[in-house]
């Protein structure tokens, strides 16, 4: 009888299905510090995320490499795959030259990408070491991102480098990295671009090639009224643009690796129009047939974050911290997450 | 040996759903042990994150006195009433009477409500009309659906008032729900709601017991989780015998007309648990004579003919839940010692009256809404009249808000 009745521990046989293709994810901050709040963030979400995105430069330092698969253990150990952002700041943006590109075709960091490839299998292996056994592990990797802004050193529009550089240096890194184990498969590239070009470089000249990418991604942000410059845009007038030119050329699956949106308008904050945007969001990108989405939880340019930021529409209080939230993010999370 | 068939048949129907509740409790303590709740035990949203929707005919002085009973840090709270009303502090949504959708009286104001007025908080709370929700701080919980426990409080009649009191005692089943697949059924005088699973399951469901077939409809459909918060909201008793077993006779009617909603084994235990409560009009006072009988203190006898030494073990353990539930009542209440002192000398006599209501809608289920009078400051004098379209025995089931208090069917 009990059966009949009782749903088990943990049962959610009820609970919709899960879409298999959507992958859901945030970047929270640094790793270790916001392991807290990530998982803060799953239990407000009542489900776990996906993928956790994390940013880290080219770090040639003795015993970064190390430092850095033990945080991306960290993740995986709570249960997420790591989005690593991997971006060639050599290691702080005013220390990287700008014609990094250049260098890295050069085979100036070889070496570095060598042993990064190796401490990456390594990590992919598990803990016993050996592939393809239960513990194995899985990444993301986004090389070199938003290469059609004008923002980063890599990018033609912002450094000192042509797109034919950015493809081949690309590969290059690409070819150090399986060479040393980190098949596809096990590791997912993401060649993820800005949703519009800035900069006068076509995003569409600077695509790697589908042998060497496993996802192409577009990266975009409603700025509101935060900025001088900035309007408010609705979710396709971010993204439509840069999905419709990704997949005009390529039918690789399409990703949302980077998205926000602020609460500032024009007219002030409006909370309220914040959250309607997120849960527009999620029903835009579920409507486009986008398999990952990661969103940028942190408070830099504005209040992008939708959970323990300074605003937001509903409180909750977990374990004793009080985090703000917008209902809007978890709505519609669920809804382009379940089938 | 009829007779003796009959008061076997009785005691047998009334055990199954009390072995079904002691079955309740045992799976409550065990799961409260291994600290198995739906949400995690340190989770609460803040008062910001709560609309607060009452639903009224036009009994303006009687929200007034909900709304000013609601905590400061809730500020967004809507009323939604069929006439336009003045209630300070509070948004006032008339349903247009031109308004149709699938869902009739309750559900046919609060889909209207849900469709013209959507919330960006986490949570929709209903109230009755004449709640004390001065206990609450937050939901308690990150469930979809956060159901809080109700203390009804005395209106004109003792005996309502002790009837609530002895089904608050048997309602403690209700701390279970979250462990089970379903909800027997949900109280809609004090129910939180996630705002984003109102919009997808919707009230537009016909109905006259809308928050039950609510719950049932979001765990079956949509993978609802629930949780039951220890916060009590107060709010009245029926205010005499006759209203009681009007409402009962709405609660029992109405999960009958849609256990097809249900899983087999539910609408099985369902049968039993309507029966028996329905048939246990006069059981507790047979099982009392027959203890009398047994004991020699009277000399009719009231055993059966066979196993009558086994019969009057079981009766004794089913009156033993009966005075549990009333002692129970009087521990969550914790009303004034006269108070408890009848209940315990009449509850045979208490769950006569509280299951005529039941048997009534058995033998005849209930078509349409009756309004239960809701009175100021719990004095005497009711502010409400009734709506004249929607009697107890009416037939329109069209339209029209009722106020019932909600949907409790037990025992």
């Amino acid at each position: 009888m009990p059966r009949l009745f009782v749903r088990s521990r943990g049962d959610r046989s009820n609970a919709r299905v899960r879409a298999a293709d959507r992958v859901v994810g945030a970047f929270t901050g640094t790793v270790p510090a916001s392991l807290d709040r990530t998982e803060a963030m799953e239990q407000w979400l009542d489900a776990p995320l996906d993928v956790q995105t994390v940013f880290e430069p080219w770090d040639t330092g003795s015993g970064a490499v190390a430092a850095l698969f033990e945080r991306l253990t960290a993740i995986w150990e709570a249960g997420r795959v790591p989005l690593v952002t991997w971006e060639p700041f050599t290691p702080t943006p005013a220390a990287t030259p700008p014609d990094v590109l250049d260098r890295i075709v050069a085979g100036e960091y070889d070496d570095y990408l060598t042993r990064w490839g190796q401490a990456l299998t390594g990590w992919l292996d598990g803990p016993d070491g050996n592939v393809d056994t239960v513990d194995h592990r899985r990444l993301y990797l986004r090389l070199m991102h938003e290469p059609n802004g004008d923002w980063y050193p890599w990018a033609p529009a912002g450094g000192d480098c042509t797109a034919a550089t950015y493809v081949e240096a690309w590969h290059r890194v690409h070819r150090l990295i399986t060479d040393e184990g980190a098949t596809p498969g096990r590791v997912s590239w993401i060649w993820a671009v800005n949703h519009t070009d800035i900069g006068g470089v076509a995003a569409e000249d600077l695509f790697p090639g589908t042998a060497f990418v496993d996802l192409v991604g577009v990266d975009g942000f409603n700025w509101g009224g935060s900025q001088s410059w900035s309007e408010w845009q609705s979710p396709a007038e971010v993204f439509e643009e840069g999905l419709e030119r990704l997949r005009s050329r390529t039918s690789l699956p399409v990703c949302v690796p980077e998205f926000g949106c602020t609460s500032v308008t024009i007219d002030g904050t409006d909370r309220g129009r914040k959250n309607r945007w997120l849960r527009d969001a999620f029903a835009y990108f579920d409507e486009q047939d986008v398999s990952l989405v990661s969103y940028f939880d942190v408070e830099k340019e504005t209040d992008w974050q939708v959970f323990g930021g300074s605003e937001g529409e509903n409180t909750i209080r977990i374990g004793g911290t009080r985090y703000q939230t917008y209902s809007g993010f978890r709505t519609g999370l669920r809804r382009y997450r379940y089938e | 040996m009829f007779i003796a068939f009959v008061l076997w048949q009785l005691a047998l129907l009334y055990a199954v759903p009390v072995v079904f509740w002691d079955f309740e409790l045992a799976v409550y303590w065990l799961r409260k042990l291994q600290n198995g709740r739906s949400s995690g035990p340190d989770i609460e949203w803040g008062l910001d994150a709560v609309q607060v929707r009452i639903v009224t005919i036009d009994n303006a002085a009687v929200v007034q006195e909900t709304v000013d009973s609601l905590p400061d840090g809730i500020t967004d709270i809507v009323v939604i009433a069929e006439q336009p009303i003045e209630v300070e502090g509070a948004s006032v949504l008339a349903v247009p009477p031109e308004f149709t959708c699938a869902a009739t009286h309750k559900g046919r104001a609060v889909e209207w409500a849900r469709r013209v007025h959507p919330s960006d908080r986490e949570y929709i709370l209903y109230l009755d009309e004449d709640t004390d929700a001065s206990a609450l701080t937050g939901i308690p919980s990150n469930a979809d659906i956060v159901q809080f426990r109700e203390r009804p409080a005395q209106s004109d009649g003792l005996l309502p008032y002790l009837a609530e009191i002895h089904r608050i005692g048997f309602n403690v089943e209700q701390r279970s729900f979250p462990f089970f697949r379903l909800p027997f059924y949900a109280w809609g005088g004090g129910i939180a709601i996630r705002s984003s699973l109102e919009e997808d399951v919707t009230w537009d469901t016909e109905t006259i017991v809308e928050d039950s077939v609510f719950a049932w409809r979001a765990v079956l459909e949509w993978g609802a989780t629930i949780e039951v918060a220890d916060i009590y909201l107060s709010n009245q008793a029926p205010p005499s015998v006759w209203s009681m077993i009007k409402q009962r006779r709405r609660w029992l009617t109405g999960t009958r007309q849609q256990q097809e909603l249900l899983p087999f084994q539910y609408r099985l235990m369902y049968q039993v648990r309507d029966l028996g409560w329905a048939l246990s009009v006069f059981a507790p006072l047979l099982w009392v004579a027959s203890a009398f009988s047994y004991a020699g203190i009277i000399e009719i006898s009231l055993l059966p003919v066979f196993f009558p030494g086994a019969y009057i073990v079981l009766t004794i353990v089913l009156l033993g839940h009966v005075y549990a539930w009333s002692i129970i009542g009087v521990l969550t209440y914790r009303p004034p010692v006269p108070v408890w002192i009848l209940l315990i000398l009449f509850t045979p006599v208490i769950v006569t009256v509280h299951s005529l209501g039941a048997l009534y809608g058995l033998v005849r289920p209930a078509s349409g809404f009756a309004v239960t009078r809701k009175v100021v400051n719990g004095g005497t004098e009711p502010t409400v009249r009734a709506d004249p379209n929607v009697g107890p025995d009416s037939s329109t089931t069209t339209g029209r808000i009722a106020e019932d208090g909600g949907n409790r069917p037990e025992k």
